[in-house]
């Protein structure tokens, strides 16, 4: 009987913690601002690095993190991505790695809840048999308190 | 005792719990890249300033519009319907020679022109004919009888 008791009360003083923690976090949301754009290239062109720079630009991606006020948050960016083209039969595609944000690993939001983070990657050379056409594809950003 | 250790097990659960917790949210970004066909440029004739004695003057080979006997022409090859850059020599650059290109052995080619002139526009079909022509220097009274040839470079970037 004296055990039960006890464990009712563990529970109750669990479940006070969570209510606290729960009220206390608001929900992150990330949403895409600008797209990764690699530009204009021809067949045997070298691989093309975007830096993530340090605010938007024409090449950068960019998104927008909207959570809790003076929050810190870890970034979670893909591995490899790739990016394709296709047309009837004629399909192709080109790699994206080396993925990079700025901030680095991790974020924090302002006083008003609200944080930029900049993405760039690597494209990888054109083979001399890459097909002409535009290329696109997606990668997934993951933010996470 | 007893209540005290159900306590602290009770704050190192829930403290636990609450650090392990998280809240998480993702997003695609798109990732864009354009390929063009590459620009290439080939030779089909030469740029034939024909037969002369010494002492004749200068002669211009015009570049014409149409491939004919004298103008140099080329075929350009890339993407359907682009603009690209045409760049011909630049004056006192192309010297044809003949023998050892010695004393008398030079003739300089100048004032290069091409057909169309400065900015080309491939096709439907990707392609587009360049024609080039250029001045020939005047031949001095004592110019060395002979076969004069050089070679120059059309570039075209887009």
């Amino acid at each position: 009987m004296i055990v039960i008791s006890k464990a009712g009360r563990l529970g109750v003083l669990l479940f006070i913690l969570f209510s606290f923690h729960f009220s206390w976090s608001a929900k992150i949301r990330i949403s895409s601002v600008s797209d990764l754009n690699f530009g204009t290239g021809v067949p045997g062109d070298p691989a093309k690095n975007i830096p993530p720079g340090t605010t938007e630009n024409a090449t950068n991606a960019s998104f927008q993190i909207i959570g809790d006020a003076n929050t810190s948050f870890t970034i979670t960016l893909p591995i490899t991505a790739a990016i394709d083209y296709k047309s009837g039969n004629n399909r192709d595609s080109i790699d994206i790695s080396n993925f990079s944000s700025y901030p680095q690993n991790n974020g924090l939001l302002n006083g008003s809840g609200e944080q930029f983070i900049y993405i760039g990657a690597t494209r990888a050379a054109l083979k001399p048999s890459q097909l002409a056409g535009s290329y696109s594809g997606n990668f997934t950003v993951t933010v996470v308190y | 005792m007893k209540k005290t250790i159900y306590f602290a097990t009770a704050v190192l659960a829930a403290a636990s719990l609450s650090t392990n917790y998280a809240l998480a949210a993702s997003a695609n970004g798109t990732a864009t890249q354009v390929v063009t066909a590459a620009l290439s440029i080939a030779n089909v004739s030469d740029l034939d300033f024909g037969s002369a004695a010494q002492g004749d003057a200068l002669k211009v080979v015009a570049p014409g519009a149409a491939e004919n006997a004298e103008n140099g022409s080329f075929t350009v090859t890339g993407q359907p319907s682009t603009a690209y850059t045409i760049t011909l020599p630049a004056d006192a650059t192309v010297v044809m020679t003949t023998g050892g290109g010695g004393a008398n052995e030079t003739i300089a080619v100048n004032s290069f022109a091409s057909f169309p002139s400065g900015t080309g526009m491939t096709g439907a079909g990707g392609t587009q004919s360049l024609f080039v022509g250029a001045t020939r220097a005047a031949l001095g009274a004592a110019q060395v009888a002979g076969s004069y040839t050089a070679t120059y470079a059309v570039t075209v970037v887009y």
